[in-house]
């Protein structure tokens, strides 16, 4: 009985984690119907520059925390000035190639850069308490998150635009402008959500690889546009991952996601929560 | 003895027939005999390995873009899977001929046929559904397969891989380059000639008709569904082909040659030639081989002439993925269409207002 609160409440700290970055790709697809196929890469960047500074000698907790923040806000600024914007009006296709683009640059980025072993690095305390730490921190981004998008004007404008994009450009509403901040914003949260996860392995640098696996099973479950659904998309993926590696040997845990993936796409294509996705500029 | 056609300068075409034609000028015709004289008969002549081994990487990755260009540029669906194709391909060759015994003309078909087959099974989830969701179900396929190409050692040989031993070409010298050469330029040219007049074809018009509106598709008749899954098998049977000779052409298949970036390095070929345009996927392999090729003599550049360790071949996928954002910025028809913009500025000079767009003809994505 134990072991099954145990595995629950992992389940949930790694939900909790997915529903973050999850949250982050439907902001993205809410203001500029963007499908960001690089959000997975970038929270695979957090953690990378999250065990990257951390494996530097002498440093704090707190300082490789903020340095990393710092540093993704920027990469994310110039990446959407350089390569999004450029691209609007939006044609989803064309942004589907460019996300593409951008998820092997920061793959290439990660790859070309060997990371020190995790042994060399000693910043993490090693025990059971890091979880609750991480359910902690999840949580309270998740609120934080979810706070932005319902109480702040920033959150209002955001929802307008997805609601009509023509009516609320008519009102005033920059969207180029209020794109740009939520795809940084949306960064943000895949880059914290790959903290977390980074410092839920331990600063495993193997775990980099398949970070990316839970979050596309987590937002097809939930429906591409609705915030709701990412959230309770990204608690079941966790609970299932986690419940499926406990019982089943340890390699097929990495595909377990997948699988479900496809399972969600043979029955329920369209996600729990969203109806027939009807974008501008792609049939078919 | 008939009149020789040369550019016109205008549109003068009186039936359908005229505007499917190959080439509407002879122009084309001599170009591309000069260039078939030139593939097989010189360049064999200069009997340099590693330019060989170049070349017949240039020809394998340009039938994989072939077959992905089918798919992507001119049915429109996005695939994240074919790299995963592209290794079933290479180990199913591998099994034949260690396995098997079998010939090599008998492997690499093979390789193709279970290639569509697989194929098709892939794109099952996600061909009723809308474009971008392809994307998720092949990119969870490829996961599953690159799964399988670790974990299923009877067949793929687990982590460390699978060799052709004597069978492959590498075992047999310079004279095994050459062989294998001859051999994937032939298949090129057959595949890309199949290629050409398939898309211009009944079938091609409707991947096209598919791609551009699949609701207009549907009233006009054409049935999204079979086609989809039509493009998808023979884009596979392409890709396939494509992996059966490169584990002819490489000493070893691992399955690291087989990762989701490989797929969107098939994907950059594409973009970088040409959407929708069977020469431009031959550019973008052209292209991304060069690519690698120049990286790899950076490093050893940087190590000679500034002692320094670092690999800039490291680089490599930033590189490509470079590329494809720029491309995808700059010139989104790739190299095929800056290429028929140019000659179309040349057709129309000096009155070069109101360009005629010979690129027309390889049907570009309308929108």
């Amino acid at each position: 009985m134990m072991d099954l609160w145990n595995l629950l409440f992992k389940g949930i700290s790694l939900g909790t984690i997915y529903a973050l970055s999850a949250m982050g790709f439907v902001l993205i697809f809410k203001t500029g119907k963007v499908i960001n196929l690089a959000h997975g890469q970038l929270m695979a960047m957090g953690a990378f520059l999250f065990i990257l500074l951390s494996s530097l000698p002498g440093i704090t907790l707190i300082t490789v925390f903020s340095l990393t923040i710092l540093i993704s806000l920027v990469m994310l600024f110039v990446t959407e000035r350089l390569f999004i914007r450029p691209l609007s009006p939006v044609d989803l296709k064309r942004c589907i190639f460019m996300t593409l683009g951008i998820m092997l640059m920061v793959k290439g980025l990660i790859a070309s850069v060997s990371l020190p072993p995790s042994e060399n690095i000693s910043t993490i305390p090693d025990n059971s308490s890091i979880y609750v730490f991480i359910l902690f921190a999840g949580i309270l981004s998740v609120l934080i998150f979810l706070l932005f998008f319902r109480r702040s004007s920033l959150g209002l404008y955001i929802r307008a635009v997805s609601d009509n994009r023509k009516a609320a450009l008519s009102l005033g509403i920059p969207i180029e402008r209020l794109f740009t901040f939520s795809w940084v914003i949306a960064g943000m949260a895949a880059v914290i959500s790959g903290i977390l996860l980074a410092i839920g392995s331990g600063l495993n640098a193997a775990y980099l690889v398949s970070m990316e696996a839970g979050i596309f099973p987590a937002l097809v479950l939930g429906g591409l546009g609705s915030m709701r659904g990412a959230i309770l998309g990204g608690l079941l993926i966790g609970i299932l991952e986690t419940c499926a590696g406990g019982q089943a040997s340890g390699p097929l845990r990495e595909l377990f996601p997948y699988m479900i993936l496809i399972l969600i796409l043979l029955i329920r294509p369209y996600g729990l929560f969203s109806d027939k996705v009807d974008l501008p500029g792609i049939k078919g | 003895m008939r009149r020789f056609n040369f550019h016109k300068c205008g549109n003068f075409k009186k039936s359908y027939g005229e505007e499917l034609t190959v080439f509407q000028t002879d122009f084309g015709r001599l170009w591309l005999i000069t260039g078939l004289i030139a593939v097989f008969g010189l360049i064999p002549l200069s009997g340099n390995s590693h330019v060989l081994r170049l070349l017949n990487m240039i020809g394998i990755y340009s039938i994989a873009a072939i077959g992905l260009n089918i798919l992507t540029g001119y049915t429109g669906m996005i695939s994240l899977g074919h790299s995963a194709i592209f290794g079933l391909g290479a180990y199913t060759a591998v099994n034949m001929a260690t396995g098997m015994n079998a010939p090599f003309w008998l492997a690499v078909p093979a390789g193709g046929l279970i290639s569509a087959i697989i194929g098709i099974g892939f794109s099952l989830p996600a061909v009723r559904l809308m474009g971008f969701y392809l994307c998720f179900a092949t990119l969870a396929c490829q996961k599953i397969m690159e799964f399988l190409f670790i974990h299923w050692n009877g067949f793929t040989g687990g982590p460390e891989g699978i060799s052709m031993g004597k069978n492959g070409f590498p075992a047999m010298g310079f004279k095994g380059d050459v062989m294998l050469y001859y051999i994937v330029f032939i298949l090129l040219t057959l595949m890309a000639w199949m290629a050409v007049n398939l898309l211009r074809s009944r079938f091609g018009r409707a991947f096209c008709a598919i791609r551009d509106d699949s609701r207009v598709a549907g009233v006009m008749g054409i049935s999204a569904f079979k086609y989809k899954l039509l493009s998808f098998a023979i884009s596979s049977f392409y890709v396939g082909i494509a992996g059966a000779l490169f584990s002819y052409y490489s000493l070893n298949i691992s399955p690291g040659h087989f990762n989701l970036s490989f797929s969107i390095i098939l994907i950059a070929m594409i973009i970088i030639g040409g959407m929708g345009s069977v020469p431009g996927s031959i550019f973008g392999a052209i292209v991304i081989v060069l690519l690698k090729e120049v990286l790899v003599y950076g490093d050893r550049l940087l190590a000679h002439m500034f002692n320094m360790s670092f690999k800039v071949s490291s680089l490599y996928e930033f590189a490509a993925g470079l590329l494809i954002a720029l491309f995808i910025i700059f010139k989104p028809k790739g190299i095929a269409g800056a290429w028929s913009d140019i000659r179309s500025i040349f057709r129309a000079w000096p009155l070069s207002q109101g360009v005629y767009h010979g690129f027309k003809r390889s049907y570009p994505d309308s929108k």
